[in-house]
């Protein structure tokens, strides 16, 4: 007789919405409340969101069902980290040339936190959540409680209000405008890390305010092992205020992020996103816009370059609610290799919002044969009367024909190339409010260009 | 003749997409430098596909033909090594290229063109410290050009054609020409969308850079430019072949008598009137932008 075969190696198949966390459950939510020390209030908070997060499917929209892919994500290892030393390193790192403020947290450290003295007699607060906490209990209560604006049927947003452990808050009081941006930086990698945070930020009325945000691979990053970063940036905007925000991702490529982003807007009040996204293997992020006041107004741009197998998975939801709101919204993508763009919108404009102005583009450029990108813009109408409500979207190769117009003038395929998928990038550089910021990411688009170039078909001779 | 002249010999087109269709039906034609030649005809005759085939267009297919210049089988060089050679093309209709300065633009295609068919490859014309034209001499190129042209200085940071006037797309064409000094300029259709007095410029500046070691085509439905840059020899193109040919004063009976009578003595009557809709040319019909309005 022959002894049993011993059993196979279970190699576990893992389907597409498959989220593979393993840590998201009541005792983690209630070890990271304890740590931190949190009021009765927040750990309620948490644990409503933990149960929103339980009974929630990964998509809840029935036109983005089947653009769910997280196959990639490999996050059964990935521990939260412990939570951070929670003392600011204040004047530890300096203030960047041109910078009202500056944040930065490597890993779970705040390695920087400075402010310029401008910023700081104007009122300005560029401070962690838990110093909030400790500064001023009530208002931390006000500002989170409930789940301020995130998504309340997003799993990912409850599921990062439930376990948040770092978070920040930057408050520009009534009136003030700031020259210069604000940098906030983000650093993580260590292998099988989580990172979950919370950034808010609150803009008074007739304020105006930039920030750069900047999401880098740390010098923790080795092996093949990922790691796990989620995060948020929730923005109230006052009457007639102005935020412009500038979005810098390039975590390393075992890098997991899921990113929520979402603005709500008093009368009169603008919001600009300017978004790259260059890294990481699987990138989920949402956007929500809520334009609830008279004249309010979203500008988003969006940018993706893709290689390798990147998945970049962007959706963004805007609602209109009051009169005469704008948003105009544009996602452009460049992919090499095998990468994947998926880009979701969807425009929502509700019975009281007359005389809306509604625009939603979702262009991808494809680079080689095995890139891959959907487009799916839609819009929701309760109210016809409207001033513009449009959509527009394409995927395709590079046109040829703009290649032939650079090439009849001399230019190599490949520089040519370049030109044109660089410059269809560009109008979201041109975005970015920091000189220093905007030099930064074009050096980072060229690199991605140099390295991704090799994969492209090969040129006519 | 010389072998630096263009020679055109029996050649046969056809769109890539319809290899089948040739659109060129066997043009000959011989342009040595120093002169200048007028190409006119009827819409959809040709004429851009021939000025396409020529620069290397990929949307374009070569049935059979040769075409010699310079001592090379123009026909197997690719689109960058003709512009390197010294070919240009001003475009009917020139293209946007969103994200791309001007000033960018022409640098490059000034060290592309500078650096001949076989470029050095440690030179990055992207590179202001790997060669290429220093800024300052490039500079002054740009604006001693854009003067003959009477062109606004602000153009030069601005997006290549995005957002430009018809007029200031074929401005700019010719600002490239001027800067990269062609060896073979083809010129489609530069007059139309130009108003009286852009025409008037853009001539002059072409008249000033007409030289004997350079051979020009010019594409025109109009012998008001022909006015301005007087011709060695005016063809008509119709339905894919040249069907006459001659001096100055051919362009003038066209414009007294239409092309009918032409068209009669090469015995073509019924074959032409496939009138091309204006703007309908394989560049915009390939814009892949799908646009949904509610
Ligand atoms: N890529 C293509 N695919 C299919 N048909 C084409 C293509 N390019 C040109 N054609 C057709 O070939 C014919 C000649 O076109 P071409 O653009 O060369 O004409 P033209 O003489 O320049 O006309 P116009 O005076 O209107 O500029 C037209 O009927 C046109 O529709
Ligand atoms: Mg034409």
């Amino acid at each position: 007789m022959t002894a049993a075969a011993a059993p196979k190696p279970a190699v576990a198949r893992q389907a597409p919405s498959d989220l593979t966390l393993t840590f998201a459950d009541g005792p983690t939510v209630r070890a990271v409340a304890a740590a931190a020390a949190d009021p009765e209030w927040l750990l309620a908070d948490r644990l409503a969101a933990l149960a929103g997060f339980e009974a929630l499917p990964i998509e809840t929209n029935p036109l983005y069902t089947s653009y769910v892919d997280l196959r990639n994500a490999r996050l059964s290892a990935v521990r939260p980290l412990p939570p951070s030393a929670r003392q600011a390193a204040a004047g530890k790192a300096p203030l960047p040339e041109g910078a009202a403020a500056y944040a930065e947290m490597t890993e779970n450290r705040v390695t920087a936190l400075v402010l310029s003295p401008e910023a700081r007699d104007a009122g300005v607060i560029l401070e962690t959540l838990a110093s909030l906490q400790a500064r001023d209990p009530e208002l931390m209560r006000r500002l989170l409680e409930g789940g301020c604006a995130l998504p309340e049927h997003d799993k990912l947003a409850q599921m990062t209000r439930a376990l948040w452990s770092d978070g920040l808050l930057l408050s520009v009081p009534d009136g003030v405008r700031l020259e210069q941006p604000i940098v906030l930086r983000w650093a993580q990698g260590a292998p099988n890390s989580a990172l979950i945070s919370r950034t808010i930020i609150s803009v008074g009325s007739d304020a105006e305010v930039a920030v750069v945000e900047e999401q880098v691979a740390s010098a923790a990053v080795a092996g093949e092992a990922q790691s796990f970063f989620a995060g948020t940036t929730e923005v109230q905007l006052g009457a007639g205020s102005t935020l412009s925000f500038a979005g810098l991702q390039d975590f390393s490529a075992n890098q997991v992020a899921f990113q929520h982003r979402s603005a709500v807007l008093a009368q009169g009040a603008t919001v600009r996103w300017a978004l790259a996204q260059l890294g990481c293997r699987v990138i989920r992020s949402r956007i929500d816009n809520t334009l609830d006041g008279n004249g309010s107004s979203v500008e988003q741009a969006e940018i993706v370059f893709g290689s390798a197998d990147q998945l970049f998975d962007l959706t963004s939801y805007t609602r209109h609610v009051g009169r005469d709101t704008t948003g105009n919204l544009l996602s452009k993508g460049a992919l090499s290799d095998r990468s994947r763009a998926y880009m979701k919108g969807l425009a929502t404009i509700d019975l009281s919002a007359h005389g809306t102005d509604s625009y939603l583009g979702e262009f991808a450029m494809l680079l080689s044969k095995q890139a891959r990108s959907v487009a799916i813009p839609s819009l929701e109408i309760d109210q016809p009367d409207c001033r513009r409500v449009a959509h527009a979207s394409s995927v395709g190769p590079i046109d040829e024909s703009l290649l032939f117009y650079l090439e009849s003038r001399g230019l190599d395929p490949d520089e040519a190339r370049k030109f044109i998928v660089l410059g269809y990038l560009e109008p979201v550089v041109a975005r970015v409010p920091l000189a220093a910021a905007q030099d930064r990411l074009r050096d980072l688009l060229e690199a991605k260009w140099a390295a991704s170039a090799t994969s492209l078909p090969a040129a006519v001779a | 003749m010389s072998d630096q002249d263009l020679i055109i010999r029996d050649l046969h087109v056809a769109p890539a997409a319809k290899p089948d269709h040739e659109i060129l039906k066997g043009i000959d034609l011989a342009v040595g430098r120093g002169e200048v030649h007028a190409i006119m005809g009827p819409n959809g005759s040709g004429k851009t596909t021939l000025a396409y085939a020529l620069m290397g267009h990929p949307a374009y297919v070569i049935k059979s033909g040769k075409v010699l210049w310079k001592g090379h089988d123009l026909l197997k060089l690719s689109a960058d090594k003709r512009a390197r050679l010294g070919m240009f093309l001003a475009f009917q209709y020139p293209m946007a290229i969103p994200g791309l300065s001007v000033a960018s633009f022409l640098r490059s295609a000034i060290n592309a063109r500078r650096s001949g068919l076989n470029p050095d490859p440690a030179v990055d014309p992207t590179d202001a410290f790997k060669g290429g034209i220093p800024m300052g001499e490039f500079r002054k190129l740009v604006r001693e050009k854009m003067t003959l042209l009477k062109m606004d200085e602000s153009i030069a940071s601005r997006y290549v054609n995005e957002g430009f006037s018809g007029g200031e797309k074929k401005r700019l064409e010719m600002l490239q020409m001027a800067v990269l000094e062609p060896e073979m300029a083809i010129l489609d259709e530069t007059d139309s969308g130009l108003d009286i007095d852009a025409l008037r410029i853009v001539a002059e500046g072409v008249n000033a850079m007409l030289n004997p070691n350079m051979g020009v085509l010019v594409i025109t439905h109009y012998q008001r430019l022909l006015n301005y840059i007087t011709p060695d020899t005016v063809h008509v193109l119709a339905a894919g072949r040249i069907v006459a040919s001659g001096g100055k004063d051919l362009a003038l009976r066209l414009e007294d008598e239409g092309y009918a009578p032409i068209l009669a003595e090469a015995g073509l009557e019924g074959e032409v009137g496939d009138e091309a809709p204006d703007g309908a040319t394989p560049n915009e019909a390939a814009a892949p932008a799908m646009e949904a309005a509610h």
